[in-house]
């Protein structure tokens, strides 16, 4: 991949976790279904800030691709 | 059952106790010898991991966290997930920029959030003004912790004794300990702050929960049960509602590390990579919060009926009736903790602005690197009195300036983005622009209150629509790019 394509790549992911919170928790705003006891809105929060280090962790790879 | 007397002196017995002895481990791990400005205010940039994940995170989450976000969810419900969700996108902005301005900072020797701002963009006018505007933000901001103290000094007190005195007698031990430990002591003393706390906030959001309701899951089928419409967002405009949730966590979220002690926080690191590692790592602290709203859930059903400001004593009111003083005074002692701490980062960051950024350009060679540690000590002390002051006199007043602390830090966004991925704009720019965004943001927040929308996001956008004005209408000079030997000299302090 040539490094530009790798520039957009690494900013796609790091929209990904702010799309998430900013847009996706008021979409999602629901307490049904629950995930084990969890209101839905909450259990979706509680997933993208174990997801955001994912993303961060992909990011900084990608940052030491060579291309 | 114990005497209010008894059990208030055995719970602020254990907070005196948490207190000192927070303080003394902080002055035990500290290096003798002499300190240079450098040393004081941003640690001599040697700080690693573990002290920047205390520092970057621990002095984000005040006692206004600690206690406002079970406060927020048991008021606001679901509104209050904002707080963990913003927090997020302020790590994803921070692994992009704070290692570049933590770079700018070692090559051109900044201290200050000010510092960075005039040495790039060659402009020591938008240097004072940063510098006077970031003090007018931080103050309030620390007044606000004596008000948290105040309020878990009162709690873990049980009526036997005002906690107003006693946050007092905290802050002034917390000034003093700042005057002499610098950064260093600050983040020791924040280690042991962020273990206590989440210690205590483990307890209180997973025990409390399970103690009573069975489990998590218990205790949520009641809520819904008794107050289904707070486990959601009001739809739309509506206060507190979509909208107001979409604005307020993009806004909050880039301006996250705007704050002058988060800014000094970045100074003080020792590379790059360990910025980045800490970003990486940074959004599991959002989980302290997760579980903070557990318990403010659990008091919101075990002691209904709080309105306004008694909100944020709702679990400390839970911990006072449902269990004994001892685990009051250790809950009570992480939140004065919670409180102190970050003020006294807050304290140090501002006092190092006033020195470096105001009283230095005020009297030009007058304050050479050997007194400078001297000033910024006694600008501690200074900052320090000024707040507890302010806070005795006219607390409402500050209560209402803290509404623009957040709209206006993040109005430095422009100028601090700009600095560190090397635009070239020009610094009559991002002067205008500041200042345009501050009051446009003050404008919305208190004559056009309760927006639907974050009121700092129309300050953004005039402060953007001001910058590109300006260099669209000034004349094309022929200068280079603010470089490191730039006509305005930074301060050297190696």
């Amino acid at each position: 991949m040539n490094s530009w394509r790798l520039r957009a790549l690494r900013i796609a992911i790091a929209l990904l976790p702010v799309l998430a919170f900013a847009v996706g928790t008021p979409l999602l705003n629901h307490v049904e279904p629950r995930i084990v006891g969890l209101p839905l809105n909450l259990a979706w929060i509680i997933l993208w800030i174990l997801l955001t280090p994912l993303c961060l962790l992909a990011i900084e790879r990608l940052r030491n691709v060579k291309t | 059952m114990l005497s209010s007397a008894l059990a208030g002196r055995i719970a602020l017995s254990i907070v005196a106790v948490v207190i000192a002895g927070t303080i003394a481990f902080a002055l035990l791990n500290l290096k003798r010898g002499r300190v240079d400005p450098t040393e004081y205010a941003i640690g001599g940039r040697s700080f690693g991991t573990i002290f920047l994940w205390v520092l970057l995170a621990g002095e984000i989450y005040t006692a206004f966290t600690f206690l406002g976000a079970a406060g927020w969810v048991y008021l606001h419900g679901a509104a209050a997930y904002y707080i963990p969700a913003y927090g997020a996108i302020g790590y994803l902005v921070g692994y992009a920029l704070l290692p570049r301005i933590r770079r700018l900072g070692a090559e051109r020797g900044l201290v200050t959030a000010p510092d960075l701002l005039a040495n790039y963009y060659r402009s020591p006018r938008l240097g004072v003004l940063a510098a006077i505007l970031y003090v007018i933000l931080a103050l309030p901001y620390v007044t606000l912790q004596l008000s948290g103290l105040q309020i878990v000094l009162s709690s873990a007190g049980y009526g036997w004794l005002d906690g107003a005195i006693g946050a007092a007698v905290a802050f002034t031990a917390i000034a003093l300990f700042t005057f002499t430990a610098g950064l260093r002591g600050t983040a020791w003393a924040s280690l042991v702050k962020d273990g206590l706390v989440l210690a205590v906030v483990l307890f209180a959001g997973i025990a409390l929960p399970i103690h009573f309701f069975g489990s998590l899951g218990g205790m949520f089928a009641q809520l819904q049960r008794t107050n289904a419409a707070l486990l959601t967002l009001p739809t739309g405009d509506a206060p507190f509602g979509q909208v107001w949730f979409i604005t307020t966590v993009l806004f909050t979220g880039i301006g996250f590390y705007m704050g002058p002690h988060s800014i000094a926080a970045t100074f003080s690191a020792r590379s790059d990579n360990t910025l980045r590692r800490n970003a990486m790592l940074l959004p599991l602290y959002s989980i302290v919060l997760i579980v903070i709203f557990f318990a403010g859930y659990a008091a919101l059903l075990l002691v209904p009926g709080l309105h306004g400001h008694a909100a944020d004593q709702s679990f400390l009111l839970v911990i006072a009736r449902y269990y004994p003083p001892w685990v009051m005074g250790f809950v009570a002692g992480a939140g004065a903790l919670a409180a102190l701490v970050p003020s006294s980062a807050l304290i140090l960051a501002s006092a190092a602005i006033v020195v470096r950024n105001i009283v230095r350009p005020a009297f030009p060679g007058r304050i050479d690197e050997r007194h400078e540690t001297m000033a910024m000590r006694v600008a501690v002390i200074a900052i320090s009195a000024a707040a507890l002051l302010a806070w005795w006199l006219a607390p409402e007043t500050l209560g209402s300036l803290l509404l623009v602390y957040y709209s206006g830090i993040t109005q430095f966004l422009p100028g601090v983005v700009g600095a560190a991925f090397g635009l070239r704009l020009r610094g009559i720019a991002v002067t205008l622009g500041l200042a345009a965004g501050v009051v446009t943001a003050a404008l919305l927040t208190y004559v056009l209150a309760h927006l639907g929308f974050n009121p700092g996001f129309g300050g953004l956008i005039a402060n953007l629509l001001v910058v590109a004005l300006v260099e669209w209408l000034a004349p094309k000079t022929k200068t280079s790019p603010p470089m490191a030997n730039s006509s305005f000299e930074a301060p050297t302090t190696d």
